[in-house]
């Protein structure tokens, strides 16, 4: 079965503010779907909308309905009795700053394993070992895990996270700006794992950057003021030409 | 001009920081020279062998050990009292209180804060009386309501460092819980309070600190100037408490022996307070290691 998460007629505000009207998009296995559009258009709100995080904050009020339609059967997100806890491992979520713990590398990964999925240590170590060789950061802390996370470089801090959600074993991701606060070539180590994660799982990834998207994308919603004003597929985001009017549009 | 002023500003503040050095270091040589003379077992324990004295509860009338028993016991039945209710109402304040009610609370808070350490040992001695005219016309002052009393006085600074070490702990650690999937009770267990702990745990020492100290409150809620030579044997009896005996001995002395052991009383505790906050550091770095680790 296609695996996919579809959003129809989301709508959010924040107390009386709208920061979505009315929006509709999918992200499906085998294509990396990206959110762009100028800052405060609202695209980290659909993103934290597909996982509920929006939940978190006060005076949230959500319309609308997300389906993930991830395994035998379709879920809504915003369906009755739907356990959020759940929803957030399922669809794991990578921020926009490297979001490490403020402790060890081995209590990153074995805090949410043993808390949240109650595993024990072997399996902990398994699950760590493995996901940060997927990252290709096994080499660089294997001799190291008892250090604190925060001693790693930023790239090497957000493929720490990656791996962290990874080890949950989602079946989606959503990834909110993951390369902002990073160098050339970590942007291009994260790019790169991206390539290879869309055919596991349903990516939305949030990008600033247009030469990003055109890049990595095989399809973005393009966000203005909390809608969504245009779709752009392949061809489209190979379009030199069309690109740089949408720039000139946006930014 | 600007320049001149930076420097200003460097010096001004060494000044300010050495100052504070100075003083101390004065103060701590002016009780140890003015203690000189009676410092050593004999301060604490007059001639009872201290085995006797600590652990058979043999009674000690020349020596400073029924007041020092008195104030550990006091400081340790008062912090059982105030920590886990401090840390309760802080956290319930910081992570699940409404708006209005927190604004509400916090300013009973701040009141209770301001409130003179005398006013809450009248109080504490008002409530006696008001118990005995009642409920319990047998009710006394004595040490478990003068730790409840200063546990009310201390109770303040452990709600408030609470609250604001939660409160200042940034959105994105308060998102990375819920985003792994932890519930409200994970992610405040095993994520807010340990990110929190060095400020809950300075509210904690400064609040041992207090009530090791306070005067005020138990000399009208049960401390006397002496209890029969022995530390604390009933939580509901009178006792002995190191700050009241350094004031009695102040006010009353006769002899200047007598003086000396009152200023070696007052040494005895700065260091226990330097102690309870020695351990307190230990045990929020042995905390933060099993933590982080």
């Amino acid at each position: 079965m296609d695996q996919l998460i579809t959003v129809d007629g989301l709508s959010v505000w924040f107390g009386e503010a709208r920061v979505l009207a009315d929006v509709d998009i999918e992200f499906r296995k085998g294509e990396l779907t990206a959110l762009i559009g100028p800052s405060g258009s609202g695209k980290t709100t659909q993103l934290r909308a597909v996982n509920r995080m929006n939940d978190l904050f006060p005076g949230v009020h959500t319309q609308g309905e997300v389906t993930l339609s991830l395994g035998d059967a379709s879920v809504r997100a915003y369906g009755d009795g739907m356990d959020v806890a759940v929803l957030r491992r399922t669809a794991g979520m990578v921020f926009q700053d490297p979001n490490v713990l403020p402790a060890s590398i081995r209590k990153n990964f074995a805090l949410p394993l043993r808390h949240v999925l109650g595993l024990g240590k072997a399996e902990i170590e398994g699950r760590m070992e493995a996901t940060l060789r997927d990252v290709e950061l096994w080499d660089d802390v294997r001799d190291r895990l008892g250090d604190p996370a925060q001693t790693l470089s930023g790239g090497q801090q957000q493929r720490l996270c990656l791996a962290r959600v990874l080890s949950m074993e989602p079946k989606a991701l959503l990834l909110d700006e993951p390369t902002a606060s990073l160098d050339f070539l970590a942007t291009r180590r994260i790019e790169h794992l991206l390539e290879w994660l869309k055919e596991r799982f349903p990516i939305l990834a949030v990008s600033h950057s247009l030469g990003q998207t055109s890049r990595i994308a095989d399809k973005a919603y393009v966000l203005k003021e909390g809608s969504v004003v245009e779709t752009l597929d392949r061809s489209a985001l190979h379009n030199a030409e069309r690109l740089q009017k949408l720039a000139e549009e946006l930014f | 001009m600007r320049r001149w002023r930076e420097k200003l500003l460097i010096s001004a503040s060494w000044v300010a920081a050495l100052g504070v050095l100075a003083v101390v270091g004065v103060l701590v040589m002016f009780l140890v020279v003015r203690s000189a003379n009676v410092l050593g077992p004999t301060l604490l324990f007059g001639d009872v062998p201290w085995t006797q004295a600590v652990f058979a509860g043999a009674r000690v009338f020349d020596g400073i050990w029924p007041a020092v028993a008195g104030t550990l016991i006091l400081v340790a039945l008062s912090a059982g009292i105030a920590i886990p209710l401090g840390v309760a109402a802080g956290v319930h304040l910081s992570e699940y209180a409404g708006p209005r009610f927190r604004a509400s609370v916090t300013l009973v808070v701040d009141v209770l804060a301001g409130i003179p350490s005398i006013v809450m040992g009248l109080f504490g001695y008002s409530m006696i009386l008001l118990l005995r005219k009642t409920i319990a016309p047998e009710a006394k002052t004595g040490l478990l309501l003068a730790a409840a009393c200063i546990a009310l006085l201390v109770l303040p600074y452990m709600i408030r460092a609470t609250q604001s070490a939660l409160g200042g702990l940034p959105m994105r650690i308060r998102l990375l819980g819920p985003s792994l999937g932890m519930s409200q009770t994970q992610t405040l267990h095993r994520v807010l309070i340990p990110a929190a702990s060095r400020g809950i745990l300075s509210g904690a020492i400064l609040s041992v600190g207090r009530a090791a100290e306070d005067t005020a409150v138990i000399m009208l809620t049960g401390a006397v100037a002496t209890a029969g030579g022995r530390g604390p044997q009933d939580i509901m009896a009178k006792f002995e408490a190191l700050p009241f005996k350094i004031f009695v001995t102040a006010a009353e002395h006769n002899t200047a022996a007598e003086l000396d052991q009152g200023f070696g009383a007052a040494l005895v505790l700065l260091a226990l307070t330097a102690t309870l906050f020695v351990g307190a550091y230990m045990l929020q770095r042995s905390l933060e290691r099993r933590w982080t680790s």
